[in-house]
This record gives structure tokens, C-alpha cells and sequence, in this order.
């Protein structure tokens, strides 16, 4: 038996076209994705956005504060989201045929002017080549918007509380003709805080809400009514609350999501079953009637369950070894993370590789199909299972990730996805359980597949031998 | 012509990579490109694109309930059971780009925070690996917050917040920051108002996705068909029966050509077939330059097929080449992925790949204002290139078979299918 184990280990090794399968195949592939990817990770989507600004007289004016102190604020260095690098790049021009030229003819993604009341507007540059474009215009909107709205709800607040307050005032001090002015003039007093009350986005300057108009106090009662002072604290008081950080970042995975390692935990799922050509390949030369050297060993005075054993170890052997190699070469060389759980990682390899030999065996033994029908099977079987483990691409992997969200039984039975799944589970979940299972998942199917092969491979006749 | 036709019934042999690559793969490219609804922007208006956020609400308080309400005008909110593997899937699959975790008490302690100016309990988020689409979701949470924590410290200014939290009106307040949140800046595209439609996305994807299956069916079939014929017995027999060498090529070479052009028509008209409904709108001489594309790149798999023939690969090797090509130049090519993500370099390397210049093609053809040579000519250049790396692959093809020809490996090495 080991006689047996050696030489179909040793023939197999020979064979070029299980070589270019089981190892070149994943290794060139690995490597196509890791220069790929490289330049996905540095991609600058958040960094430096080229914009536009129409620079006139209504960008100059007060009730442009917002505006302008925030686009002033997000084109620092450090204000992009991860700190490095400024959000913003603009470019100052002086009017908006100045900013459409400027637009056309540099990567500059919008321009923005804005009107009377200070509402910025944005002119957008369509490129339906550039996939990313709407998501930056998007992201420079959102964070202008943001701040407005902000301005909003503080000058809406201070305004309601002012009136109030004046409204309050004048009850307590009786109607008289200096209350009476003073609700009467209520609209006047909101009209002029909103006209200094501008510029409340999170990195705007406070200083414009110190400047409360100083003819809002002849507007209220001396005492009772908000004074400009009081206002100021209002303003200030909803500054603090709106500047507040509302949310943390916390992290439920055991390992930081990263969109580019599925395509490689995919690949190897492709890899194992493409590992399958080497079980076909043994189980032919098993067979009295499918090759030469089965013919040979079937007169030879090895039973039949020993060489089978043999050759099912052997094949086994070497599918680990291929798989093993281009798991360092993904691991060591490209550096791809697999969540430091490297002694599950290779478990998960070998329980992959058995569950690779026994589909070539079962589809070795299948009577009366050549090799190379045997081999165009295994790869309909590789192509189907990789296609919804989301190998072929970000689009592919969406529809995989939609169906297995929609029908969790069929990443069950889908050989690439639970493989793929099993390097998921270490990356993601604290757990060992999911591995547990995607492990238990992959035995199950060992098992089909050996009890299939050995239903196709027992009582053969070989008449015309 | 007996040649011709004994090609053909090799060719016919190997029905299962007719299956697996023209069929199977093909109809995949129409699921993929019509399931494939992410980031596709379409229209003339400026349309945000909306992050997807969850909002997992273990609090039921009028603050999270206004959250939702006025994130929904901003984002799409998609619903993620509460459990940790599926909060955990949602974030590592990027199903939701921000997940927003509200524990159970959070209005409570947030509107006593806002009303006494005090800072204000966090909302614990998880962003997926879309950092931009998180940010943004981010954004719009961090917003609508403050405006409520704006509108909670005015109202609890100079006021005993005991008194507030039971006096202020939390269904107005949170009603008025919704409506601080339909604020928006004005935005439109600077487009000329009669620009043509361009294709939709669905079939543009589809013809990107069918160079896999174009270089994997016509680069395997024309090989095994060739192959079959440069065995060495059939090669003997064949250079010592009355049938000129150009005759035999000539009808081999037909019979590659018939393998491609069939293969052609079946994607072009499946594409056609299946996104009928997504064409309707678009001129016919945009789905005409599509297909001639298509052409242009399967005429490139043709040339493929031969070389590999030509150096003398058996079926299993013919098989694995094509398909690491066929996986090696849809990525390289921008047909999976765009290539504008992958950053400079890489850029620079799928210009050497033919199916960059079929992908800019379809991107031309999209463009184009109208059918004039003016505008179709980036088109047509870019074709020209998918033609020019045929022309080189067949040229080399060429030099391949005429060297192992000189040297005698043709007529010498077993070239034969597997047999063990």
C-alpha cells in the first residue's frame, strides 16, 4: 500500500496539467488580485475633492457665512474623514462661466455658487464613466448640507425660544407701550438675529454669533424680555449641544470588514475544487477500462480496496499540498490577513482538499465518460460554485451575497461558497462555531461523494477486457 | 469540405464546454448584469446616492423614531436582525454601510443630556469597508442629532430640567429637525439639454461579463478541435492523403471561424433578448456597435484558441489556460472591476489587454452624440486596437507553429489526448 501511495503520488506530481490547476491557477490569480486590489485600498475617494467656487459679491456677503467658513474648514489639512489630507481642494473663481470652463476642464467634480439668501448650489459634472463621481458629489453635498441645516434648526430654536421669552415678557409686565413695541416687534428682532446668525456647521467659527446685534436690546424690556447678551448664551448654548459627538465607531467583527479578502477566501474555494482534476486523474488510473497503467494494476496482486485507499490518500496528499502552497503564497507573500488563525486555516484547507479528492473520485468513477469529459464536469462544477461564492467580480459577489441572504441553504451546498465561508467565519465571527459548521458542512459532503463513487465504482464488469 | 466537416463533428464532441462556457456561462452574465442594481446611475437630474444605514432600535423612543423617519428621506434603511451574527454579516458583507446601534434608555438620557447642555450619550456605529458611503450615512445621523440637541438646549436654557424633561414637547421638537433636515442645497448636472441617452448599465455589464465566456468557449473549442488534428497519427495521415496543406488549413480555419461565429450570435442575441426591455428607447446603431464589439473581441478569442492549439496544448491544458486567461483579462480588463479603482498602475497594465479597449469601445459607443464618424471615431479606434491584438496573437500563433514545425516537435511529440 504505501508502494502504491508513493507511485501515484510520484505520477501525479509528473502530470503538468494538475500543476497548472492545482497550483498555477491559484497563484496567478491570487497574484492578478493582489495588483489589483492594491490600488482599490489607496484609492483617495474621501481626499482632496476638486471643486469649483464661484467666488462674486453673494459669496462675499454675510448670509454666505455658512458656506463659506465651510468650505473654508473642510479644505484644511487634517479635515478629510481619516484625518490625513484636506476633504476639499477647491478653486476660486470669479464668476460662472469662469467656474463651467474650470469645470470642463479639470477633475474638478462640481462648482458651487450661491444665492441672495446664502443657499448654496451645486452644478454638478456628469460622468457615467466615473463610477465614483456621484458617490464624491454625494459626500461634498452631504457635509455642506449638513452644516446648513445645522444653522437651520439653531436659528428656527433661538428664534422661537426669543419670541417666546418677549411674548412671556409682555405678560408679566403688562401690556404697556414699551411691551406692546416690543411684541409687536418681535418679527424685526428674529428677522435681525437670523441676519447675524449665520455659520453653525461644525467647523465654523463662533464669532459670528457673538456679534448679536447691539439694537436688539431697545427691542426688550430691560429685565425680563432676552437681552443681546442672553441671546448670545442662547446661540452658544446650541452651539455646544449641536458640536457634540453624537456617535463612536465600534467594531463587531473580530477583524476590520475588508471588501478584497473575499475574492481571495473565493479563489481558494475555486482553487480546491479545480483540485478535484487530481482525483479524477487517480481515479483513472484506476480503472481496468479507463487507462493503461488501470488495466496494469487491476491484473497486479494489490486488491482493489488497498490501491483505492492508496491512491485516495495520495491524491488527498497532494491537493492539501497544492492548496497549502498557495495558501502561504496568498498568506506570506501578498500578505493578504486571514484573522492570525492560521492553524484553522490550514485545517479548513485539508478538510477542503478531502472534500475536493472525493468529488474527483466520484466523478472519476462515473462508467463511460473520457477523461477529458470527466475534466470539462469538474469544471462546470468549479465555475457554477465559484460564480455564487462571488469570485467573478464585485457585481457577482453582490448577487451571492443577495441570494445566500435570501436562501441561507444554498451556501450550504455549494462547495466554493463553504469553503469560502470557512475562511469568512475566522476573519469575522469570535466564534469558532460558524467554522464548526462550514467544517461539518464540508464532511457531509466528503461523504455524498464517497458513498457516490463507491456506488459507481463497485461490481464493475469489464467483459471486453 | 470533408475536413471541414470532420472539424465540426470534433467540435461537436466536446459539448460540454458548449454547455458550461456558451450556455451556462452566458446565461450567468444576464443574471449577474440584470441582479446587478448597485451604483448604477442613470438620468440626466442629479440623483443622490443613497447609503444604506440599519438602524438596530433597542430603545422605542420618540428620538430614534424621528431618526428613522428623517434618515429614510436621506438613505436607504434596510433591516438587519438584531443578533450578533447578522449584525456581524451585515457589516462584513457592506449590506448595511452603517449600522447604528440605539441601546434601550438612549432618548431618555438624551433629551435629559440636551436639556441640561450636557454631552449627550453616543450612538455606538459600525461602518463596512464602503468608508465613503459610511461617512455619509454617518453624517446624516450626526445631523439630524444635533439638530434635536440644538432645539433640546434652547428650549432647556434658563429652565430646571426636571421640569423639562416632563413639560418639553419631544414629538414637536423632533418633528421641527425633521424638517431641518429636508433642507437641501439646489444640485443639477451641467449637461446639454439634447444629449443622447446612453446605454443602460445592465447591458453594458453584460457585454463586459461575456469576454469570460467568449475567451473561455472559443479558446478551448478551436484548441481541442486543432488539437484533434495535430495528434500524430491523424497528422500523418493527413500530410500523406492528396489534400493540400492550404486546403486543410483553410478548413480548419472555417470551422474555428463558424465555432466563433456561433458563439458571437448566441451572447449577442441573448444579451439583445434579455435586455430588451432596458434597450427599449436606444438607437439600433448603438446595439449594432455593441455586437461588432463583441466581434471584434471574439475574433481576438479566436486567435487565442489558435496559438494555444498551435504550441500544442492538450484538451486539460487547452481548458486551463483559457479559462486563466479568460479570468486573468476580464479582471485586467476592467469587465469585473472597474479599472478606474485600481489605481494608476494597474490601469496602465489592462491598456495592454484587449479587453480594456472592448470595455472603452462600449464606453464610446455609450457616448457618443451621434452615428458620425466624428463621434463614433473613438469607437472605432478602440476596435481597431481589440483587432490589431488579434491580428498579433495570430501572428504569433503563426510563428509558434512554424517553429515546432522546423524543429520537428509537431510530427514528433506525443500529442496525443491523455490516455495514461
Amino acid at each position: 500500500m504505501r508502494n502504491t501511495f508513493k507511485y501515484t503520488a510520484l505520477y501525479l506530481m509528473r502530470d503538468r496539467n494538475i500543476l497548472l490547476w492545482a497550483l498555477a491557477f491559484p497563484i496567478i490569480l491570487s497574484t492578478l488580485f493582489f495588483l489589483m486590489f492594491g490600488g482599490i485600498d489607496s484609492a483617495p475617494f474621501t481626499h482632496d475633492q476638486e471643486i469649483v467656487v464661484v467666488e462674486d459679491a453673494a459669496w462675499q456677503a454675510d448670509e454666505a457665512t455658512v458656506v463659506r467658513e465651510v468650505v473654508g474648514a473642510a479644505s484644511e489639512p487634517g479635515s478629510a474623514p481619516d484625518g490625513e489630507g484636506a476633504f476639499l481642494a477647491p478653486t476660486y473663481v470669479p464668476d460662472e462661466a469662469a467656474a463651467k470652463q474650470v469645470l470642463g476642464e479639470t477633475d474638478a467634480i462640481a462648482y458651487i455658487k450661491v444665492d441672495a439668501e446664502g443657499a448654496a448650489e451645486f452644478f454638478m459634472k456628469r460622468d457615467p464613466s466615473d463610477t465614483s463621481m456621484t458617490t464624491r458629489q454625494t459626500i461634498v453635498k452631504t457635509v455642506i448640507d449638513g452644516a446648513q441645516r445645522t444653522e437651520s434648526a439653531i436659528s428656527d430654536a433661538v428664534e422661537q425660544r426669543v419670541r417666546e421669552d418677549l411674548t412671556n415678557a409682555a405678560a408679566n409686565v403688562g401690556v404697556g407701550a414699551e411691551g406692546a413695541a416690543t411684541v409687536g416687534n418681535a418679527g424685526a428682532l428674529a428677522s435681525a438675529f437670523e441676519g447675524s446668525a449665520s455659520g453653525v456647521a461644525e467647523n465654523v467659527s463662533r464669532e459670528t454669533f457673538a456679534e448679536v446685534p447691539a439694537g436688539l436690546a431697545a427691542f426688550a424690556a430691560p429685565d425680563a424680555a432676552p437681552t443681546a447678551a442672553a441671546i448670545s448664551v442662547l446661540v452658544e448654548r446650541a452651539l455646544d449641544a449641536a458640536d457634540a459627538d453624537f456617535t463612536t465607531q465600534v467594531s463587531l467583527t473580530a477583524n476590520a470588514p475588508a471588501e478584497n479578502t473575499r475574492y481571495y477566501y473565493a479563489l481558494l474555494g475555486m482553487a480546491a475544487l479545480f483540485a478535484a482534476y487530481i482525483g479524477v486523474i487517480a481515479m483513472n488510473r484506476l480503472g481496468a477500462n479507463t487507462s493503461d497503467v488501470g488495466a496494469r494494476r487491476t491484473l497486479g496482486s494489490t486488491s482493489r480496496g488497498r490501491a483505492t485507499v492508496a491512491t485516495f490518500a495520495a491524491s488527498w496528499v497532494l491537493s492539501f499540498m497544492c492548496l497549502l502552497v498557495a495558501y502561504a503564497y496568498i498568506r506570506c507573500v501578498l500578505g493578504v490577513d486571514f484573522g492570525g488563525r492560521d492553524a484553522f486555516c490550514v485545517l479548513a484547507l485539508a478538510a477542503a482538499a478531502l472534500m475536493a479528492t472525493s468529488l474527483g473520485v466520484c466523478v472519476g468513477a462515473i462508467p463511460g465518460i473520457p477523461e477529458a469529459g470527466k475534466n470539462g464536469i469538474i469544471t462546470g462544477i468549479a465555475c457554477f460554485s465559484s460564480l455564487f461564492a462571488g469570485l467573478y467580480g464585485q457585481a457577482c459577489m453582490y448577487l451571492a451575497d443577495d441570494i445566500a441572504a435570501a436562501a441561507p441553504w444554498t451556501q450550504t451546498v455549494n462547495p466554493a461558497r463553504v469553503i469560502s465561508q470557512a475562511f469568512y467565519s475566522l476573519y469575522y465571527y469570535d466564534s469558532y462555531e460558524p467554522f464548526a459548521q462550514t467544517l461539518g458542512a464540508l464532511a457531509v459532503m466528503t461523504a455524498v461523494f464517497l458513498a457516490g463513487a463507491a456506488l459507481l465504482a463497485r461490481r464493475q464488469q469489464h467483459e471486453h477486457l | 469540405m470533408n475536413i471541414f466537416k470532420a472539424a465540426c463533428r470534433v467540435l461537436l464532441n466536446h459539448k460540454s464546454y458548449i454547455l458550461i462556457y456558451v450556455v451556462f456561462l452566458g446565461a450567468m452574465g444576464v443574471f449577474v448584469a440584470a441582479g446587478n442594481s448597485h451604483g448604477a446611475v442613470e438620468g440626466t437630474t442629479f440623483e443622490q446616492v443613497r447609503a444604506s444605514v440599519a438602524v438596530v432600535d433597542r430603545d422605542g423612543g420618540e428620538v430614534t423614531r424621528g431618526l428613522r423617519e428623517a434618515l429614510s428621506d436621506e438613505v436607504e434603511l434596510v433591516d438587519v436582525a438584531d443578533d450578533e451574527r447578522a449584525l456581524q454579516d451585515a457589516a462584513a458583507q457592506n449590506r448595511a454601510n452603517c449600522l447604528v446601534i440605539v441601546p434601550a434608555g438612549y432618548t431618555d438620557a438624551f433629551v435629559e443630556a440636551a436639556l441640561a447642555g450636557a454631552e449627550p450619550p453616543q450612538l455606538e456605529t459600525v461602518v463596512s469597508f464602503d468608508d465613503t458611503a459610511g461617512f455619509e450615512a454617518e453624517n446624516h445621523v450626526r445631523g439630524y442629532l444635533s439638530c434635536v440637541a440644538a432645539r433640546l438646549a434652547v428650549a432647556g436654557a434658563d429652565a430646571s430640567a426636571s421640569a423639562l424633561v416632563d413639560g418639553v414637547d419631544l414629538l414637536a421638537i423632533t418633528q421641527a429637525a425633521h424638517e431641518d433636515m429636508a433642507h437641501a442645497s439646489a444640485a443639477t448636472y451641467v449637461v446639454e439639454e439634447d444629449e443622447a441617452l446612453p446605454l443602460p448599465d445592465d447591458y453594458l455589464l453584460y457585454n463586459r461579463w461575456t469576454v469570460y465566456p467568449i475567451t473561455c468557449a472559443v479558446g478551448v473549442l478551436v484548441a481541442v478541435t486543432m488539437a484533434g488534428f495535430n495528434r500524430l497519427d491523424v497528422r500523418r495521415r493527413n500530410l500523406s492523403a492528396p489534400v493540400s496543406s492550404l486546403s486543410l488549413s483553410l478548413s480548419l480555419a472555417a470551422a474555428g471561424v463558424l465555432c466563433m461565429l456561433v458563439t458571437w450570435a448566441w451572447m449577442a442575441v441573448q444579451g439583445v433578448a434579455a435586455f430588451g426591455g432596458s434597450l427599449s428607447g436606444v438607437e439600433g446603431w448603438r446595439i449594432a456597435l455593441c455586437v461588432v464589439d463583441m466581434l471584434a473581441y471574439s475574433l481576438f478569442a479566436l486567435a487565442f484558441g489558435f496559438l494555444v492549439a498551435q504550441c500544442g496544448a492538450r484538451e486539460v491544458m487547452a481548458n486551463g489556460v483559457a479559462n486563466i486567461m479568460g479570468l486573468v483579462l476580464s479582471f485586467l480588463g476592467g469587465a469585473w472591476i472597474d479599472v478606474s479603482l485600481m489605481g494608476p498602475t494597474m490601469e496602465a497594465v489592462g491598456r495592454f489587454t484587449p479587453t480594456y479597449w472592448h470595455g472603452q469601445a462600449l464606453t464610446a459607443i455609450a457616448h457618443a452624440d451621434a452615428f458620425t464618424w466624428d463621434a463614433l471615431a473613438p469607437a472605432a479606434g478602440d476596435m481597431g486596437i481589440v483587432l490589431l491584438f488579434a491580428a498579433a496573437l495570430f501572428a504569433v500563433a503563426l510563428l509558434v507553429g512554424r517553429v515546432r514545425m522546423q524543429n520537428g516537435i509537431a510530427l514528433s511529440a506525443p500529442a496525443q489526448a491523455a490516455q495514461g
